[in-house]
């Protein structure tokens, strides 16, 4: 999962980074004004934003109601020290989906930012479930049948990815694009290798097979039933 | 910036009895209670029918007099009924036009009564009649209230502003603590942790100072209190400035030049003149670029005002954010791979204290290359 923060306390902005990296292995871009963070939120593939309401160049409000304009859905998170319930109204009101005043607690900031991400690709539970395969997103844990699988950080979050959106099939540049910084185009060649690790751990020595390449297209994540046909890339 | 306005009288002060020492305390709650509104009201409608009236009853007494003494009785009478019947007609115009007169100052009322936060409009509704004697009152009152409003939001989005820094602030340590709680660390990675702590402690300190250190210039200003200060030397707050501000040019490898042909004797604070100096030297210091030379320069050619100029040669200011530059919590756009650390006071303190001394701070960007800040003060001489 990739997360745009638009936050112009440097200080602030490095912690809430540090703590998505740390505990969910988010990949996150920050933005020290609103005019670097629109850019930012156009031209690349965020799975949230959080947004600090009080920016320089251009203010959360008005960052909000262009961003939403353009046509986007990605779920955005709004951050503020003004708690009146005008501010609050109104900025749910022009599209933000989840609201927190500062001073805040990281915890909940992390609890609600992966609620939003969930909500965000049509899944509600915390655990993701497909086949014997569980995935519970909030203790980062991978189980298939009673193993409990141990993922390396980076082979969790593909599977993390794929999880999100089951049956759908994810192109590798979206992967490198959800999964890392704006450095992404430099891991062009690792996703293949995460692959295949995931392959090793979670399919190899089960019957049915999750993980499936279309070629040309990308991956998928789904039951192994009649799938074989476009799962040739093995 | 007083964030306590119209506190309510408590119940024990109330209750006790008015200590003539109080009163004259300046926002002593006495302050707040209600006056009573006038000493005796009159009805301008009353009065003018009572003045009318009597003028009427003598003209006609005098009538019916010279019709008795130069006519007849009889004609005495016809002009008497007759003088009565037009007299009550016009009697009634005339209580007519003074009601038709003062109503819209009973709309005026209406309106009045509605002002407040929420509603600041005191225009009558367009359309309807207004006496022209009322003009001036409503205009006056109306410009009365637009100023008000605007001090009204502009205290209200200070408010505003300062809540959202406080808690960032606030925000900014927390989240520190939290993050170094998120999982067991090594003995290195929590020495870090404290240092950043200790760093975000002392930011929130300094923007307490300043907050509090601005509320009381403007405290002062608005009393008028200016404490009895003996003549300070211009040109020494100068130097005093250049030197606290040393270290960090040195640091950014930023030449500090001071121009003075003479000094002159000024009645102020020189802390306040000092931090004035400091403020925008700070400020250039920030904005040059290593290498260059940050000028201070002190003018007593220009009359009245002592003039000093405060240039560097940055990048400038953006057109922009030039008309904001002295507003409170208005931060510029920091320079590239340089993160912001300032609150958007020093500006605002600086124009502070030149108002507090009736003296002008102004800023304008260079025809070649940096910003230029000039600040007037006024030389007393006695």
């Amino acid at each position: 999962m990739r997360v745009l923060l638009v936050e112009d306390e440097r200080r602030l902005a490095d912690n809430i980074a540090r703590s998505f990296r740390e505990n969910s292995g988010y990949a996150v871009d920050i933005a020290v004004d609103g005019a670097q963070g629109f850019y930012l939120s156009e031209s690349n593939a965020y799975d949230l934003i959080v947004l600090d309401m009080l920016l320089p160049k251009l203010d959360g409000h008005t960052f909000l109601v262009r961003y939403r304009q353009n046509g986007h859905v990605t779920p955005v998170l709004v951050l503020s020290g003004r708690d009146d319930k005008e501010s609050v109204v109104r900025m749910l009101n022009s599209g933000a989906d989840d609201y927190l005043s500062k001073p805040f607690d990281l915890p909940e900031l992390l609890a609600r930012s992966k609620a939003l991400i969930r909500r965000g690709t049509g899944q509600r539970a915390p655990v993701i479930s497909m086949a014997d395969l569980q995935m519970d997103t909030v203790e980062r844990t991978v189980r298939r049948g009673q193993h409990e699988i141990a993922l390396a950080p980076m082979e969790y979050r593909v599977l993390e990815y794929l999880a999100h959106r089951p049956r759908a099939v994810v192109s590798k540049t979206e992967l490198l694009e959800h999964l890392y910084d704006y450095n992404w185009e430099k891991f062009s060649n690792v996703i293949e290798v995460y692959i295949s690790g995931l392959r090793r751990k979670i399919d190899d020595p089960n019957r049915v097979k999750l993980i499936h390449t279309v070629r040309g297209h990308g991956y998928v994540l789904r039951p192994g039933a009649g799938v074989e046909a476009i799962s040739a890339g093995r | 910036m007083s964030l306590m306005v119209g506190e309510p009288v408590s119940g024990s002060a109330a209750r006790q009895p008015r200590n003539p020492e109080n009163e004259t305390q300046k926002n002593s709650p006495a302050e707040w209670q209600p006056r009573a509104m006038h000493e005796k009201t009159f009805s301008i409608s009353r009065r003018v029918i009572v003045v009318v009236l009597a003028c009427q009853a003598l003209f006609a007494a005098g009538l019916v007099l010279l019709a008795a003494v130069y006519a007849d009785t009889e004609l005495a009478i016809y002009v008497g009924v007759a003088g009565i019947f037009v007299l009550l007609v016009e009697n009634l115009l005339v209580i007519r036009t003074v009601r038709r007169g003062l109503a819209p100052l009973r709309g005026l009322a209406e309106r009045a009564g509605e002002i407040s936060a929420r509603k600041w409009n005191f225009r009558p509704s367009p359309g309807g009649e207004m006496a022209a004697e009322l003009v001036p009152l409503v205009q006056a009152f109306d410009a009365a209230l637009t100023r008000l409003q605007t001090s009204y939001r502009q205290q209200r989005d200070f408010t505003g502003d300062a809540a959202h820094e406080l808690k960032t602030s606030v925000a900014v340590l927390k989240s520190t603590l939290q993050l170094l709680l998120q999982r067991p660390r090594t003995q290195r990675e929590y020495e870090i942790g404290l240092e950043e702590l200790l760093e975000d402690c002392a930011r929130l300190e300094g923007l307490l100072t300043r907050m509090l250190r601005l509320a009381r210039i403007e405290q002062q200003y608005e009393n008028g209190v200016r404490p009895d200060t003996p003549p300070v030397d211009l040109v020494s707050t100068c130097e005093a400035a250049i030197s606290r501000l040393h270290a960090l040019a040195e640091e950014r490898h930023v030449a500090l030049d001071l121009e003075a042909s003479a000094s002159i004797q000024l009645l102020a604070d020189p802390d306040d003149l000092e931090l004035i100096w400091t403020n925008l030297l700070e400020n250039a210091v920030q904005y040059s670029p290593p290498g260059s030379a940050v000028k201070m320069r002190v003018d007593l050619s220009a009359g009245p005002m002592a003039q000093i100029v405060v240039q560097d040669s940055g990048a400038g200011i953006p057109a922009a954010e030039l008309p904001h530059i002295f507003e409170r919590f208005r931060r510029g756009t920091s320079a590239p791979g340089r993160p912001s650390r300032g609150f958007g006071l020093g500006l605002a303190i600086c124009k502070a204290l030149a108002d507090a001394y009736g003296g002008t701070i102004e800023v304008r960007n260079l025809p070649e290359r940096g910003a230029e800040f000039r600040v007037d003060l006024p030389i007393r001489r006695n």
